[in-house]
């Protein structure tokens, strides 16, 4: 029985969900962290600079949750001192690939038991309950450390890439530890090479960033938390309403729904690249491109060169070459293609749903690969007569999102179904409004870093321009934000 | 802007990044002034966790800027705030003193250990403060935000905010700038918001609800007009079978806030608030609500203040309009039984 007590409409929660107490880049404690550790990097000076910069790391990463920096301690441990000893004069071959096991156990072990194993346990007992077994109710539910699967990638990779003699062992313990830990790019990426990122780490005595540099980092930060708070977070909403939020969903808030998700984890996750590169690059040091444009892709396999790229160079690099890649014969090289993206799948997270979203990406680029299609060079925008194809290629990603959102198989199943329902329930002409104007945003934030790839030619050319765009952003945040912050999607994986 | 500088890319001189500052400020107070040019046409913004409590709490702080008080004041949830007219309440009182009807929607003791030292006491400075519960307010259920809202979060966040919200427009309006459904009715003749509807429609002077009562207890209708008034119905036809259990921070909460005001020197009379018949559909629920009562006499006996309970007259399905909340009759009798036992009790006029 409700008990009458008169609660409104308008006091209701809404559906995201939210985080405290953490250092989350659009949360005030970040707006307060960044510049006290910047400020306390330049002023010191040779090691203590990196030693800060470990130290600050630490911090940011116990303030999301302590329980769990043992663990990135010990696979930092592991890396250097596998690191360590493959670089030692004189290793023989199988000493070599014996060391590099150990870090591939650990590191993988790592990402299996806190990842997977509850997953695997779960359908091992649903396999023994078809076969007529008692497969008991598993209640493995290990809880995820936060950027488990970025910082191992990292850390391996550097493993890999030591023992593939293509770098030079880490010599200091700090240095690597920071490698590990940049907190920038340490709870969602990008997943950052050795080869790039350590020898900006130690460099002991670089000059602190230019005025030019700064305001470059500082525009890429308000960028970052633009795309954020007005573009990403209000999508939730939508989002949920198409995905188990409102029963009944029928065709129109489907695709609302589905192209809302599309636009919501492109602008929340390339908003946490651009902050993290934006304050990599107050520390004077660049990180990777993640994002260049994904949604103006004519194919899958442009696609996949444009949408979470450190993810996909290394999956390129470390799974699907060592399988052989392009080089075992063309039905080989559509199973390595299809092999390697339900791994990428699997990476961000244990579900079938993940799985069946690699695979859909794995089997369109093995269609791509049949056919012959090549990726155009160049960053010229799509021409006229692509534009099709750069629909295409979108409908293609979005009806794969499906998957990737959907809570459990049964629910992408559901939203599929509803697509072929036109009776069903409607958006809200608010909810197509507000899809359409940040379609429209985005698709403008594109093409113009598409056509503008130097930002400070810009501000020299036109400030007033900038200046412009810069207050509205400012304006636009002031509006969009309060509250508790909205935790980052990627920030589950 | 994706990348550095690059090296090939001449620096922008230091007037040029000053000019880029100066204009994105004067977008930002362009912006703001844009906003505060059509305040009116704005919805007032809710900052407390219900627009019920908004509009009291803007009574009250008008009573106290008029330099008057209300001696006797109700306190409590929804079953208080409609079931109290304090017009009625006072007319029966002997030298007819002021009061005010503070109690609020969703106003669980959880609510009420804050309101009323925080709110209720120092604008109205009561003599006398008539605190409903009955036992639905000390089950486990939803808890108001009333921790969360703008206007009562303790968090030094929301103390930001609040200095911003009290000083920037576009921060104010922020709720109704971001919702594109109000748009064009921003851009036409303004928006009327829940805490204007509820301010015109639901709550009038002294905090008497004023809002149509329709329905009965069997058959509870959906309130003429205005669907966001319309209040969460108690189900005729459910089976209580999901009793919740009793939650001992609530039953606490009673007593903090009868304790509070004893200390701030205010007499206090915890009144058992009314239900029908109708409302009982299990002889659990009959139990539970028995339990309470007797509780809630000894523990307001134990702490020296009032106990009064007139439900035993207003058990009548009649009375009401749902299975919870009395209709403007029954308001007009629980209000005059009310004051009956109040100057019996020699705490008014004695």
């Amino acid at each position: 029985m409700v008990p009458p007590v008169g609660v409104g409409p308008a006091t209701r929660i809404g559906h995201h969900t939210r985080r405290q107490g953490t250092l989350a880049f659009n949360s005030v404690q970040y707006a307060l962290f960044l510049p006290l550790v910047v400020l306390g990097y330049w002023v010191l000076r040779g090691r203590a600079r990196t030693a800060w910069l470990l130290v600050a790391s630490y911090a940011f990463y116990v303030v999301f949750d302590w329980r769990f920096l043992g663990l990135l301690l010990f696979t930092t441990a592991v890396d250097f001192f596998v690191g360590r000893a493959l670089g030692a004069p004189g290793g023989e071959q199988r000493h070599r690939r014996r060391l590099l096991g150990i870090s591939l156990a650990a590191n993988l072990g790592v990402l299996a038991t806190f990842k997977y194993l509850g997953f695997f346990v779960e359908q091992a007992a649903a396999l023994l309950d078809a076969v007529g077994l008692d497969g008991g109710s598993p209640g493995l539910r290990l809880l995820l450390p936060y950027g488990i699967s970025f910082y191992t990638f990292q850390s391996m990779a550097y493993s890999i890439d030591v023992y593939r003699r293509r770098i030079e062992p880490c010599r200091d313990p700090v240095d690597f530890a920071t490698f590990v830990a940049f907190f920038p790019q340490l709870v969602a990426g990008p997943i950052s090479r050795a080869g790039s990122l350590l020898p900006q780490i130690q460099r002991r005595d670089a000059p602190p960033p230019s005025g030019t540099q700064t305001s470059s980092a500082l525009l890429l930060i308000l960028l970052g938390v633009t795309k954020k708070v007005v573009i990403a977070d209000p999508m939730a909403g939508v989002v949920d309403s198409a995905f188990g939020g409102q029963p009944g969903a029928g065709t129109l808030l489907t695709v609302v729904g589905i192209v809302a998700f599309a636009i919501q984890i492109y602008a929340d996750f390339s908003a946490y690249t651009d902050i993290a590169r934006g304050s990599a690059q107050l520390f004077g040091i660049e990180l990777v491109h993640n994002f260049t444009e994904p949604y103006l892709s004519r194919s899958i396999t442009e696609f996949w060169r444009r949408w979470h790229m450190s993810l996909s160079s290394w999956l390129r690099d470390y799974v699907y070459v060592p399988l052989g890649g392009n080089r075992v014969g063309a039905r080989r090289t559509y199973v390595n293609l299809v092999l390697t993206m339900v791994l990428g799948g699997l990476w961000h997270g244990a579900g079938w749903t993940f799985v069946i979203w690699g695979g859909i990406h794995g089997s369109l680029l093995a269609y791509e690969r049949w056919r012959g299609v090549r990726v155009p060079e160049g960053e010229a925008l799509p021409r006229d007569r692509e534009l099709l194809a750069v629909l295409r290629t979108f409908a293609l990603v979005c009806l794969a999102w499906v998957f990737f959102r959907a809570a459990s198989l049964s629910q992408a199943l559901e939203v599929l179904g509803n697509l072929a329902d036109p009776g069903g329930a409607a958006p809200a002409p608010e909810q197509v409004v507000r899809v359409l104007v940040w379609v429209a945003g985005v698709l403008a934030i594109d093409v113009a870093r598409r056509t503008v790839r130097r930002p400070m030619a810009l501000v020299r050319a036109r400030p007033a321009l900038v200046g412009a765009l810069v207050g509205l952003a400012v304006a636009a945040i002031a509006v969009h934000t309060g509250g508790e912050p909205v935790q980052f999607i990627y920030f589950q994986f | 802007m994706t990348s550095p500088a690059h090296p090939e890319t001449p620096a922008p001189r230091r007037r040029t990044l000053v000019r880029v500052v100066v204009v994105a400020l004067v977008v930002v107070v362009l912006a703001e002034l844009a906003v505060r040019a059509g305040a009116d046409r704005f919805p007032t913004p809710q900052t407390w966790y219900h627009p019920s409590a908004q509009v009291k709490v803007d009574q009250m702080q008008a009573i106290a800027e008029a330099g008057e008080r209300r001696p006797v004041v109700v306190v409590g949830t929804s079953q208080m705030a409609m079931g109290v007219d304090p017009a009625v309440l006072s007319e029966d009182l002997p030298g007819h003193p002021g009061t005010y009807n503070a109690a609020l929607l969703a106003g669980y003791p959880l609510v009420t250990r804050r309101f009323v030292p925080e709110e209720v006491v120092p604008t109205l400075h009561p003599d006398l403060v008539v605190f409903g519960v009955s036992h639905l307010d000390l089950q486990e259920g939803a808890e108001p935000p009333y921790d969360d809202a703008l206007a009562t979060s303790a968090s030094p966040w929301a103390a930001v905010e609040r200095w911003l919200s009290d000083r920037s427009y576009l921060v104010r309006h922020r709720d109704a700038l971001r919702n594109p459904g109000l748009w064009r009715q921003l851009l036409g003749g303004g928006v009327d918001g829940l805490v204007e509807r509820y301010r015109t429609a639901a709550i009038g002077p002294d905090g008497v609800w004023t809002y149509p009562r329709q329905g009965s207890c069997q058959d509870p209708a959906v309130d003429a007009g205005d669907d966001d008034l319309a209040i969460e119905r108690a189900d005729p036809g459910g089976d209580g079978s999901a009793l919740p259990p009793v939650d001992p921070e609530r039953v606490q909460a009673v007593w903090d806030t009868v304790e509070g005001l004893e200390e701030d020197g205010v007499a206090v009379a915890v009144v058992l608030a009314p239900l029908p018949d109708c409302h009982f559909t299990t002889a659990e629920e009959r139990q539970r609500w028995q339990e309470a009562r007797a509780e809630l006499a000894a523990g307001t006996e134990a702490r020296g203040a009032t106990w009064i309970d007139v439900t035993d007259q207003l058990r009548d399905d009649e009375l009401y309009y749902d299975t919870g909340h009395l209709d403007e009759a029954g308001s007009a009798r629980f209000s005059a039984l009310l004051a009956a036992a109040l100057v019996d009790a020699g705490l008014v006029g004695g």
